[in-house]
């Protein structure tokens, strides 16, 4: 078998280098234990994994943000008398000073802004782009599986429209593939926010871009991934359909964070898909069906449709009526949860 | 006096002209040896591919370097000709192997590459490139496809009796594996040119990416918003774009050391904050410049507090400014306060490939 290639783009949030890397690999290679592939080992497979980490640059930027803040209120507070304008400094660098905190909305909401509303979202795709195209030089296109996770499947999305353009042109100076002449094998999205990213940056229309699978697109399956019970998926859904196109949904709850990478990945469904389409390993109904009925078996029961229901009288109807309803039930199934941990 | 004139007439221009590297690319028209395996199934169609393939290449070759056409009316009709003879040749192995009497029904498929061959054209056209899969419908074998084609996949199973009659030895997976190797050959130069190039133009995007966000002025987060807003044209076009020609600047705070004449001696030259108010830095010109609105505060005896003028920006790096309060008029210079606590190589160098 020829080598695959599967480049990973994380989600929002902070990532070290290796962790989206390890999260897929031991999902995987749990998953085909389970499916009693005992041999089973990505690391022995031919097969490269390789990360794109875009999480490293947006920190950097937050921390020169409030570096650049502190360094400012330092050198205005050295200068004696300042009176109004040192306030009017603190006044200026007080939202950007705070941009180095850890807090999950620096972390996290911070890294989508800076995505969607600033030009460092075009320097990313710019990298992806580049690296996308180096391991398609080396390995083939043919051989290149894309994965891409909560605001990655927004990055993965964005970087693919711009690259494969109806009407590409090779003479010309624009970096391009023309649709169905250079496809990637695969495409997975995970918990696909590349819609409601679309409504901030108005960059290409997932529902119509060139991200799709075929001739007018840039691979040839897509899979589009979701848990009916990640709130990220509930608002601008992405349920584009087209042949060699496949929508996966599970509303299994195994952890309370749905939008976890490990937990989609291990979906029974979605790992069978995972293996079938780059490894070539063909899973038995029998061994699947063992492995699902473990799936469910270690799901959360109590509660769950209680918060389902809750969740999606939110989506259906966001007011703080369902969503105090929705916290609720959240509030049950966590001491549910707890209490049969205990 | 003329040499001079020419000299005043050229700095201007001088000053606009972005740094810029050319690149040229080149291919070599040879392909390697023992591409496919020998006992290749497919062997008479891979010699076909190997001769397309070389002159796909001159004819790219010739196109990109603007020099003289192949013999033929024009070189692309020349290609196209070769590559629809190609595609009817492979199309026609395949047909004669799988005549649709089995379970394999290629026939829309292998028809429908041979036209797209037959019609394509070098810098936009279709190039179909044949690939397998497993079946996307579960437990439906293995699926075959053209990936410019419109039409299904076709399906084959694992094995099948038509396959072994290709070749005994192999299994159809096998079979159509040794296809795909040699029919794809054909393509090896386009691929090598096209990947090159947009190797080529990418790196150069990322380099100038690189060095906006190294030797730009430094932006506070609002700037930062503001000249994307700025440039939303260029950043919503529909293809990979470099770095903004310009940066928005605005409410952007600096220390200066500021000398007002008309100040008590003693208080003349002081240290002082100015605010830039809005203005434009021209980042990426042979010598950067910018130009903003700025008042400058200092507390001294003698003379206003505060006074209103412009800030020159030069080199992304260094400012002077002038400003005028009351009767009292004050120069300036800046070192960014920012460039000196930020080493922005380091930081963005530290992104892990």
């Amino acid at each position: 078998m020829t080598k695959q290639v599967i480049l990973l783009v994380h989600g929002m949030g902070t990532h070290r280098p290796g962790e989206m890397t390890e999260t897929f690999v031991s999902a995987l290679n749990d998953r085909a234990r389970c499916f009693g592939l005992k041999e089973f080992d990505v690391a022995k497979e031919a097969c490269l994994v390789a990360e794109f980490n875009y999480s490293e640059r947006f920190d950097a930027v937050r921390k020169q943000f409030a570096d650049n803040a502190a360094a400012r209120r330092e050198g205005f507070g050295s200068l004696a008398g300042a009176g109004f304008a040192a306030e009017l400094v603190t006044e200026l660098t007080a939202l950007a000073a705070k941009f180095g905190n850890d807090d999950f909305l620096y972390t996290h909401w911070l890294d989508v802004l800076l995505y969607a509303t600033t030009y460092y979202g075009a320097a990313i795709r710019a990298e992806l782009a580049e690296t996308l195209n180096k391991l398609a030089r080396k390995h083939g296109h043919g051989n290149i599986h894309v994965v891409g996770h909560s605001l990655g499947t927004a990055v993965v999305h964005d970087t693919l429209a711009s690259l494969y353009r109806d009407g590409a042109n090779i003479f010309d100076n624009i970096p391009d593939y023309r649709p169905g002449n250079s496809n990637m094998k695969t495409l997975w999205m995970f918990a696909n926010v590349s819609g409601l990213v679309h409504l901030l940056n108005q960059l290409e229309d997932p529902m119509t871009s060139t991200v799709a699978p075929g001739a007018s697109g840039c691979t040839d399956y897509l899979f589009n991934v979701r848990h009916t019970l990640d709130p990220f998926t509930w608002f601008e859904r992405y349920d584009r359909q087209m042949p060699y196109l496949e929508h996966i949904e599970n509303s299994t709850v195994c952890n309370l964070n749905t939008h976890d990478l490990y937990e989609y990945v291990t979906a029974p469904n979605v790992a069978k898909r995972l293996l079938r389409f780059i490894f070539d390993r063909q899973i038995d109904k029998e061994p699947f069906n063992h492995c699902s009925a473990a799936y469910e078996k270690r799901s959360l029961k109590q509660g769950v449709t209680e918060l389902k229901d809750a969740l999606e009288a939110v989506r259906d109807k966001p007011d703080l009526d369902t969503l105090n309803k929705a916290y609720h039930a959240f509030k049950v199934l966590t001491d549910t949860v707890e209490g049969g941990l205990a | 006096m003329r040499r001079l004139f020419r000299l005043w007439i050229l700095l201007p221009l001088l000053l606009l002209v972005p740094a810029a590297a050319e690149e040229t690319l080149s291919l070599d028209c040879r392909l390697p040896e023992q591409q496919i395996a020998p006992d290749n199934a497919y062997r008479e169609v891979y010699d076909k591919a190997e001769e397309t393939a070389k002159a796909l290449c001159g004819t790219l070759m010739d196109i990109y370097e603007g020099g003289a056409p192949l013999a033929g009316s024009s070189p692309d009709e020349k290609v196209r000709r070769q590559l629809g003879a190609f595609g009817s040749f492979a199309a026609e192995s395949l047909k004669e192997d799988f005549n649709g009497s089995g379970p394999i029904k290629l026939h829309a498929n292998v028809d429908e590459m041979a036209d797209q061959l037959a019609a394509t054209n070098l810098a936009t056209g279709i190039f179909p490139r044949f690939e397998t899969a497993p079946a996307f419908e579960e437990d439906a074998g293995y699926e075959g496809y053209f990936q410019s084609g419109r039409v299904p996949h076709f399906t084959f199973p694992e094995d099948d009796a038509a396959c072994r009659r290709v070749d005994s030895g192999k299994n159809c997976k096998e079979v159509f594996e040794d296809f795909k190797g040699a029919f794809n050959a054909y393509r090896s130069f386009y691929d090598a040119f096209v990947s090159e190039r947009n190797a080529q133009l990418l790196r150069n995007l990322n380099r100038d990416w690189d060095r906006f966000l190294e030797h730009s002025k430094s932006q506070t987060p609002l700037e930062v918003w503001l000249t994307t807003l700025w440039h939303r044209d260029h950043f919503k076009r529909d293809h990979i774009v470099g770095p903004p020609a310009s940066q928005l600047i605005a409410l952007h705070p600096q220390v200066v050391y500021e000398y007002v004449g008309g100040a008590d001696e003693g208080s003349r030259a002081e240290f002082g904050m100015a605010v830039e108010w809005i203005g434009i830095n021209f980042w990426d010109w042979k010598l950067p410049l910018g130009l903003s609105v700025a008042s400058v505060y200092t507390d001294r005896a003698g003379a206003s507090d505060v006074r209103t003028g412009v800030m020159l920006h030069i080199d992304n790096r260094y400012a002077v400014g002038w400003g005028k309060g009351g009767d009292d008029e004050g120069f300036y210079l800046t070192l960014d306060l920012l460039k000196m606590v930020e080493d922005k190589k380091r930081t963005f160098e530290r992104y892990v490939d």
